[in-house]
């Protein structure tokens, strides 16, 4: 491949890139924001998501199905949305309610509540197999964003699809950050990951600040899911696995515990996956993501908007 | 009715036995100050009055209710507040987050209350509001201590506990501090201090109980514990 | 455990006795394949034909004076069932052959049990080559083999439509590279462009990938399953291509190709091992008989039909129930001319000398069969 020739794709593959890297990044809250409140890993984060793929999928062919609604994006993506985020937030509650809390109260160590995580991703994973089956279910895409919605921009193909994906997980973003920046749960949300006995003794409900936070990261990743099944176009029960692994890179990438840093980490993330596939030999595509990771890490052990972590915050 | 009774409050860390059969009253507007060494139960007390540490025997009343069950959250909504050992301000926040933080139990207040509130800490410590929107993190000891007295204010407590305030703090910010903590008193907020530094703390007190193993060992007013030998043998450093 | 095991071969034994006594005036011909489970249609469709070759077989007064009989095997598409039902067909002493499979897992174990007992067993679409590689004289293929779709894809890609520059795609696994490969290999002897790209099965963003693909390709060879097929065609728009698209028999699924494609799939091409039946006309009267009683033809039924034919021909030629003898009649099959319309000669490894694809397009819900290609083996 000539130079030319990889100046000529290099702008489509951004498109892509962004599209992707937003979508990981709103995985990647979860992430984040759950271990800034408990220094855990929620391992069943990506399963979450998975989920939300799957609610938006059944809402839509219901809404197909029904013809109550006109299939217009501004009708249907709203819907789909709102479906998804309130089931994910309610699973997100029942997961800390049952798989994590109960370890906490008892003391648990910090392996204790990641084993609880496997679990419920297993869980998870094999409640959605045998409720929805095993095959690849089909987002119907383009019955919602029909295929003529794209123009060509300088010789770069940019669908409304695309844009639309984007543009919902930048608002999500955007609105999620306004929260924790301004309203009085998102400073008890920081006030406990930094200090939480301090924010008990603020008189923050320590634990239901956890839950919320929980409930909130779940519902992000629950959107995700419906805009990365419209961009997709299959999901699958297992599809929360790889997506997740992704999206903690990215966490982790851009300085876990930190917001913003989850945003920008699947920015990267995205991007140079992307490039990864032109530039080098696509089957390398993950390798490229970690070998990115191992290279911010090693210089910046705490990530790219990381602190470096303080003894006692360590995994 | 005292302001805060304790009754025989039994209190372990694991197998240790950190409170051996504590009781004490602080009655409506005084200073108290709890004496004792390292490992005397001293921070221990005020971690089981805030239900940090949970008591296996004994009763906290707070206003003559039993609070020795409730969660740390709701023993601050009734009006105690704390400023912590090395005071613990939230770094990654800025000064005007932190004060708001402290004024989380009041946060349905009307906003004038709030302001009023602000502009009592401002009075008290004109620094605070220079620096309002710097990060916590970034400040003095002496600095930080302000804004730690100050969010604990912004609850406005009934009874405010002080662990260690002179700790870390430049000699003559020390005498400031307890010039304040004297002036948050005199404003009707009742104190209860621990404090390594007996001498500066007596000196403000009304009453003073002394903590050895987890035990009150004495009690007294404060005139007469700075009068005693013993206790100036003990904790204000008096050779023999 | 043991004990079990001891009364368990007792039972057995003696149940072996036991079956000759009743069973010597019928001759037994076994259909195996998935009757149940996610692939029961289409093993239900070799059952069906091959119980319907044989009703016609016994309105004719049957085969060496003897009533034949359909034994069902149902091998679940799951090796460890496979090899179960093969013990059971080996026990039964009036077998004397079988019609065996759509999936090469099983049919390869089944296929060994049977070789002690040396039953005959034709398959009519267990297009693994390992099926007939492994030297076994009781296996025989009906059937192309899977290395000879690729060159088809590439004779029907280059030859026929004329397209000079190939993207080939295939998902880094054994199967599908070898059949890039083999792609790649004709392709270039018909001098053709070929261009390699590897996805992972799986994946579900190939929009990146795809967006390397060099504007003036004209076609795309995608040796992977239906499903990530399905994606490409999708995404294939995204970055502004619009090649027709082939691939092997993977992806002749109505639903996880054409469905799962969203209309994308329109106008593409997939390669299969069985005739659209409407399309031969030797091949009516089996298509209406069977429509009459099973319903549509849909998948493997007229290769079965064909092997129980062959199979009960060689029955008939040997003249007595003689499993070995059966074996290597079967194996010595020349010119057979059957329902088809091609003739069936099985060369010395058990496969058809003449190995037949047949080129679908996908039209609206359907693949409709564009051409026959037959490249010898």
């Amino acid at each position: 491949m000539t130079f030319a020739d990889i100046l000529a794709i290099l702008p489509q593959q951004l498109v892509f890139g962004i599209t992707l890297g937003t979508a990981y990044g709103l995985i990647a809250i979860g992430y984040t924001m759950v271990y800034g409140v408990l220094f855990m890993i929620n391992f069943a984060h990506g399963d979450v998501f998975m989920i939300g793929a799957y609610v938006g999928w059944a809402l839509l062919g219901m809404l197909f199905a029904s013809h109550v609604v006109p299939m217009h994006p501004m009708i249907v993506l709203p819907l789909l949305l709102v479906g998804a985020m309130v089931m994910t937030g309610a699973i997100g509650l029942l997961l800390e309610r049952l798989a994590y809390r109960p370890l906490y109260q008892r003391g648990a160590t910090r392996l204790g509540p990641l084993i609880s995580a496997v679990g419920a991703s297993i869980f998870l994973q094999n409640a959605v197999m045998l409720i929805a089956g095993a095959r690849e279910k089909v987002y119907m895409t383009y019955s919602v964003f029909p295929r003529t919605w794209r123009f060509a921009v300088a010789g770069i193909n940019v669908s409304v699809l695309v844009i639309v994906i984007a543009s919902i997980a930048l608002l999500m973003m955007l609105g999620l950050h306004w929260l924790v920046q301004r309203t009085w749960l998102g400073r008890s949300i920081r006030a406990v990951a930094e200090d939480r006995e301090m924010a008990a003794v603020m008189g923050i409900d320590v634990w239901r600040v956890v839950a919320l936070t929980f409930c909130i990261g779940s519902a992000l990743g629950g959107a995700a899911g419906v805009l990365i099944g419209f961009y997709y176009t299959q999901i699958n029960f297992y599809m929360g696995y790889a997506a997740g692994l992704k999206a903690f890179t990215a966490a982790v990438l851009g300085g876990i515990g930190n917001v913003r840093g989850a945003m920008l980490g699947g920015l990267i993330l995205g991007i140079v996956e992307s490039l990864a596939v032109t530039f080098i030999n696509p089957a390398f595509k993950d390798v490229i993501a970690f070998v990115v990771l191992i290279l911010v890490l090693m210089f910046r052990p705490g990530g790219i908007l990381g602190e470096a972590l303080p003894d006692w915050k360590r995994v | 009715m005292p302001l805060l009774q304790i009754e025989n409050l039994m209190a372990y860390y694991g197998p240790i036995r950190a409170l051996n059969d504590i009781s004490l009253t602080i009655e409506d507007g005084e200073i108290v100050c709890l004496l004792g060494g390292n490992a005397s139960g001293k921070s221990t007390t005020m971690k089981t009055i805030l239900g940090i540490v949970r008591p296996a025997s004994g009763s906290v009343r707070f206003g003559g209710e039993r609070i020795d069950r409730l969660p740390t959250q709701a023993i601050v909504m009734r009006g105690i507040s704390l400023v912590p050992e090395a005071r613990r301000l939230f770094g990654r926040m800025t000064v005007r987050e932190n004060l708001a933080l402290g004024a989380y139990a009041r946060r349905h207040a009307p906003a004038a209350e709030a302001d009023a509130d602000y502009d009592r800490i401002f009075s008290l410590f004109p620094r605070v509001k220079e620096r309002l929107d710097q990060y916590a993190g970034t400040l003095s000891g002496g600095e930080q201590q302000m804004v730690a007295i100050g969010r604990a204010l912004m609850a406005r407590p009934r009874l405010l506990l002080m662990d260690e305030p002179s700790m870390g703090l430049a000699p003559v910010f020390v005498d400031q501090v307890f010039d304040i903590i004297r002036a948050i008193n005199q404003q009707g907020t009742t104190i209860l201090v621990v404090e390594q530094n007996a001498a500066v703390a007596l000196s403000i007190a009304h009453r003073g109980y002394v903590l050895r193993n987890g035990r009150v060992v004495h009690t007294d007013t404060a005139a007469a514990l700075l009068a005693s030998d013993e206790i100036r043998r003990a904790y204000l450093g008096d050779e023999e | 455990m043991r004990k079990i095991a001891a009364i368990a071969a007792v039972l057995a034994a003696a149940w072996v006795l036991a079956v000759p006594v009743c069973a010597q005036d019928t001759i037994k011909i076994a259909a195996g394949a998935p009757l149940t489970g996610p692939l029961a249609k289409q093993g239900q469709e070799v059952a069906n034909a091959v119980k319907l070759a044989v009703e016609e077989w016994n309105a004719k007064g049957g085969v060496l004076g003897k009533k034949i009989a359909v034994l069902e095997a149902d091998d679940q598409g799951n090796p460890q069932v496979g090899v179960a039902a093969a013990e059971k067909v080996a026990a039964d002493p009036a077998v004397m052959g079988s019609v065996w499979g759509i999936t090469s897992v099983t049919c390869i174990p089944a296929s060994e049990v049977l070789d002690r007992s040396n039953i005959v067993l034709i398959t009519p679409g267990c297009t693994n080559p390992k099926v007939t590689d492994r030297g076994l004289k009781n296996v025989d293929r009906v059937c192309a083999r899977d290395d000879f779709q690729a060159p088809a894809g590439a004779v029907w890609l280059i030859q026929d439509l004329k397209k000079k520059k190939i993207a080939v795609f295939d998902d880094g696994t054994t199967g599908p590279r070898g059949g890039a490969d083999e792609f790649e290999k004709k392709a270039k002897a018909l001098g053709a462009t070929v261009l390699r790209y590897v996805i992972r099965a799986g994946d579900k963003d190939f929009r990146p990938i795809l967006g390397t693909i060099p504007k003036d390709a004209d076609a795309i060879y995608a040796s992977i399953w239906a499903p990530d097929a399905a994606l490409i065609v999708k995404q294939l728009p995204d970055v502004g291509l619009t090649v027709p698209v082939m691939g092997p028999d993977g992806q002749f699924e109505p639903v996880d190709y054409i469905q799962a494609s969203g209309g994308a799939a329109e106008g593409n091409y997939v390669s299969f091992l069985v005739p659209d039946v409407k399309k031969v006309p030797a091949a009516q009267a089996f298509a209406k008989a069977f429509e009459a009683k099973y319903g549509p033809v849909s998948s493997y039924g007229p290769l079965a039909y064909e092997a129980t034919n062959i199979l009960l021909t060689a029955v008939q030629k040997v003249g007595k129930p003689d499993r070995e003898a059966i074996r290597d009649a079967v194996r010595a099959t020349k010119g057979y001319q059957g329902a088809l319309g091609v003739s069936v000669t099985f060369n010395a490894k058990g496969d058809v000398d003449t190995q037949n694809i047949y080129i679908y397009q996908v039209k609206g819900p359907d693949f409709i069969q564009v051409k026959s290609l037959n490249l010898g083996s």
